[in-house]
């Protein structure tokens, strides 16, 4: 492990992070919350100087390799959520320092579940800022950072710790210029969606919030009742076509803006996301047509909720928790398949959920053509054997981690469905889940033992296992061997 | 610009590695995924797994919108057919690699209908090099500018050197030739000096002056070496028949060693002239029985890095002859630094000097000014011809000593019609002279650049 070169590109990314704390204070100084500001403007001048210090140390060796990406990812993310979670925490807004940290690291992965029962009477600073990190973290810090800071070789490794998916690749050869790319799209799509939102009459400061947090595929309202509270179906409409767009592989746009149509068409991922989303609508909908009594207005809040849990916003406008078990289970299955690789949305990931089907068909093929020769393709190539197994070890850490954290909670708790699902919920970067945590509770009566569990299980989500696993690697710190 | 390189081999590697360093987005396709894992994790490109001379491919990696496609693989064929591909897919630029002789000699006639804008063929390249040190024994490298009206030869001073303790200036007067040296190499450092650098036995250092001048300070200092007379070599692939043909063609004896039966009738067929021996070259008495004590110089061309150092670690010490070593891995390079292997080529830093200035030329907007350049040490120190085509305000017609150039840099030679001047602080520059830049840690495209 190269201490030295970790330590500097955390420093530099975490620069580039602190001053993203200028964005909320602007917005606390414009409705005249002078403290709030006040608050965010420490916190960011803090962490600068201290963060500053230490981007000073200029290490000997440059190199930088996979392990030493991944502790990067990992450590920025740690650091990240607890600095964002001082504002929380001084302005008072929320006393205890443990839900402080949840509810950024909440917001940073993109998760969306809260401890906050009225999140109304926060000031609009810290609203924003809860919305603004859903933002940030849906593209993730090292990304920008990468965008903008001046170009080196590295930048693929770095990428491939923060970015969602089995196999990242580049979008144009310099990788400074792909996540250059990626933000952009990013923050186009984004105003889109703010722009569509205004239009069906939300506030502005709703538009933005709610425009940044779906773009994220967050979940974080700045109202008690969600998006509930507008009761409009337009709104409705607007996020849950919103939330299929954030939830698709972004290269796919970069391909579509350079009019490459056939790179799109023969994109299988997003054929199979688009299928499970619309297969699981339509038997939600005939399972819970006996509720609403009518197409239309089943119609609206089946195809909300589906795509709002598929791609791990977790956006609510109905309680599902009153709708048949079958829905339930439907919605908990679209919660562990998860977004497309690539995407801001999180869960197992549609590419990963294709790969393992094909491999199951491929090891049935060889129970009746035992000599056979196959291979796994996937949008028409191959794919070398390394990427199909690390899909099945995902899995297997993936579910490991789902069983230590079930136990771990079972320690405090009496509600089996709620903690079974939160864990599901949470590793998956979802929200809501199920019981007594469901869309219109909070997950504030929880012990901070749970809450903690429940953090790292936020965290191992948002950065798919490993990075944050590697920390516990005692043979990965060790600096020559 | 958007470079396509097909084939991410040793040539095609060092090419990308270096284009990427002046900044280009380069794309690599190559059908070895192993080989594209390597250049994803090492350099800042896009790879592409695929067939390079398909038209599909090449749309993946973006041959539309290439301002230089480059095929480097080691397949004639596929590089020809992969550049008509581009060209016609719309790649501003093809440059192919093409290093089968009797194909590199029948190039001219169809590269216009190719419209290929430049061949490479790292083979004939390589040969040539070895072949300059042969003529010239003395020294361990040598680089040729204009035609040869200027020489820039690497020489590693021995331990013992009247040269030793001296700074430049006392050993200009002391020779009385015009010369520059240019660069001094010690210990991992590499120096720009001025005239106040003294020199230690153990220095790698650059001379710059013409032939005549070169081979006087040789004799005057005590480093001259006898002419080559006889060469044997090791090894008889592409470039050993390149450098054979020119070596017999200065009347020189030559011995050629090769271990397979087929090589060894081709090259009796193509080169009657050679003595042509089939047997291992690695066999110790075979090369004494062959009368290794004897020759003048002694070639290692094996296809097997490993080899060619141990025969010519074998050689250094059997013989006074001069060694000649090719190495094609650079990684090994580092690992033998510390040992006597003699002139070291290395094939792919040579093309690499090639295509970059192309590149560069192509950069340039005034036109190509860029005639030739040379990576000197590694990829720090670079020799650049300029041609001076018009007024730069700052630099021509002023006296030298009245310029102020960027730190690291050192005009070494202006070339003005037939005559070579070794400039000194009177010296002017003027409108249509060649001009010659060593200069450390930069990539020059244009001739102003090099102004503070």
């Amino acid at each position: 492990m190269n201490t030295g070169i970790v330590m500097h590109y955390l420093a530099k990314a975490m620069l580039i992070g602190t001053l993203l704390f200028l964005i909320p204070a602007a917005v606390s100084l414009c409705y005249g919350e002078y403290f709030c500001a006040l608050i965010f403007l420490l916190t960011c001048a803090g962490t600068a100087a201290v963060f500053g210090l230490f981007s000073l140390y200029k290490p000997k060796r440059q190199q930088i390799r996979t392990r030493e990406s991944m502790v990067i990812a990992a450590l920025l993310w740690l650091i990240f959520s607890v600095v964002s979670a001082l504002p929380f925490y001084f302005t008072g807004e929320i006393p205890d320092i443990w839900n402080a940290i949840f509810e950024s690291v909440s917001g940073f992965t993109t998760t969306g579940a809260t401890i906050l029962s009225d999140v109304e009477c926060l000031s609009h600073g810290l609203s924003f800022w809860r919305c603004f990190s859903h933002w940030i973290g849906g593209m993730g810090v090292l990304v920008l950072a990468i965008a903008i800071l001046p170009s080196s070789g590295d930048a693929i490794y770095l990428m491939r710790a923060e970015c969602p998916g089995p196999s990242v690749s580049k979008l144009v050869p310099k990788g400074k210029n792909s996540a250059l790319y990626l933000y952009l799209i990013y923050i186009g799509l984004t105003l889109l969606t703010f722009l569509f939102l205004l239009f069906g009459g939300m506030p502005v400061f709703d538009s933005i919030c709610h425009a940044m947090s779906v773009a994220g595929t967050g979940g974080f309202s700045i109202k008690n009742a969600g998006i509930a509270a507008y009761g409009s179906a337009y709104i409705e409409g607007v996020l849950t076509v919103a939330m299929i767009l954030f939830g698709i592989n972004f290269s796919l746009y970069y391909f579509i803006l350079m009019r490459q149509f056939h790179e799109v068409k023969k994109n299988t991922e997003i054929k199979v996301y688009l299928t499970i989303m619309a297969l699981a609508t339509i038997l939600m909908m005939c399972n819970t047509y006996s509720i609403y009594q009518s197409v239309g207005k089943t119609f609206r809040a089946v195809i909300f909720q589906a795509t709002s849990i598929m791609t791990s916003t977790g956006f609510a406008t109905e309680d599902f928790v009153q709708w048949p078990m079958f829905s339930q289970m439907i919605l908990l299955c679209l919660m562990f398949i998860g977004g497309c690789s690539g995407s801001t949305g999180g869960g197992f990931k549609v590419q990963r959920v294709v790969l393992l089907e094909k491999s199951g068909q491929l090891s049935l093929r060889k129970l009746v053509y035992p000599n056979s020769v196959n291979t796994v393709k996937s949008d028409g190539k191959m794919l070398s054997t390394d990427v199909v197994h690390g899909v099945m070890r995902y899995l297997v850490i993936y579910l490991g981690i789902a069983v230590f954290s079930v136990l771990l909670l079972s320690l405090k708790s009496e509600d089996f469905t709620a903690t079974v699902t939160s864990v599901l919920s949470c590793l998956s970067n979802n929200g809501p889940a199920l019981g007594s945590l469901g869309p219109m509770e909070n997950y504030s009566g929880l012990f901070n033992l749970s809450k903690m569990v429940l953090c790292v299980d936020m965290l191992l989500g948002r950065l798919e296992c490993l990075p944050l696993l590697i920390l516990f690697m005692p043979t990965a710190w060790r600096r020559d061997f | 610009m958007k470079v396509v390189v097909i084939g991410n081999g040793k040539v095609g590697e060092d090419l990308s590695s270096a284009l990427v360093g002046e900044g280009h987005d380069v794309t690599i396709v190559d059908s070895d995924p192993n080989c594209l894992t390597k250049a994803q994790n090492t350099l800042d490109v896009m790879c592409i797994d695929g067939n390079g001379a398909t038209a599909e491919t090449q749309l993946e990696a973006g041959v539309d919108k290439a301002g230089l496609f480059i095929a480097a693989t080691p397949y004639d064929e596929l590089n020809i057919l992969a550049c008509l591909i581009a060209k016609r897919l719309g790649a501003r630029q093809t440059i192919s690699r093409v290093q089968t002789p009797e194909y590199y000699r029948q190039m001219h006639l169809i590269r216009d209908d190719l419209r290929l804008s430049m061949i490479i063929n790292p083979e004939l390249v390589m040969a040539d090099e070895i072949f300059r040190i042969l003529i010239f024994p003395s020294v361990a490298k040598v680089e040729v500018f204009d035609k040869g009206k200027l020489e820039l030869v690497e020489y590693h001073l021995p331990d013992k050197t009247s040269l030793a303790g001296l700074s430049l200036q006392e050993i200009y007067k002391k020779v009385k030739t015009k010369f520059l040296i240019c660069v001094v190499q010690r210990n991992g450092d590499i120096y720009i000096p001025d005239g106040n650098f003294i020199l230690q036995s153990g220095d790698r250092i650059h001379i710059a002056a013409n032939h005549k001048n070169i081979e006087r300070f040789f004799r005057v200092s005590g480093f001259m070496k006898d002419k080559v007379k006889s060469v044997m070599i090791v090894g008889g692939g592409t470039v050993c028949y390149y450098l054979a043909q020119q070596l017999i063609n200065l009347g020189m004896k030559l011995k050629i060693i090769e271990k397979d039966k087929n090589r060894c009738m081709k090259m009796a067929e193509l080169l009657p002239k050679a003595v042509v021996i089939h047997g291992d070259g690695t066999d110790q008495d075979l090369l004494i029985e062959e009368g290794i004590r004897h020759v003048d110089a002694f070639v290692v061309l094996t296809d097997m890095d490993e080899e060619n150092m141990i025969l010519a670690l074998f050689a250094k010490n059997t013989t006074n002859a001069k060694v000649i070593t090719k190495i094609n891995r650079d990684n090994y390079l580092k690992l033998v630094s510390g040992l006597e292997l003699g002139s070291i080529i290395s094939p792919k830093y040579l093309i690499t000097n090639n295509v970059l200035s192309y590149v560069r030329s192509l950069k340039a907007a005034a036109g190509s000014e860029i005639e030739s350049l040379y990576h000197l040490v590694g990829n720090q120190v670079e020799a650049i011809e300029f041609r001076v085509r018009d007024e730069i305000p700052g630099l021509v017609g002023i006296p030298l000593k009245d310029v102020t150039l960027k730190p690291n840099i050192l005009i070494c030679a202006i070339i003005r019609k037939r005559d070579t001047i070794i400039p000194d602080g009177s010296a002017t520059i003027e409108p249509d002279d060649l001009i010659i830049v060593v200069s450390k840690d930069y990539h020059f495209s244009q001739l102003k650049d090099i102004l503070d």
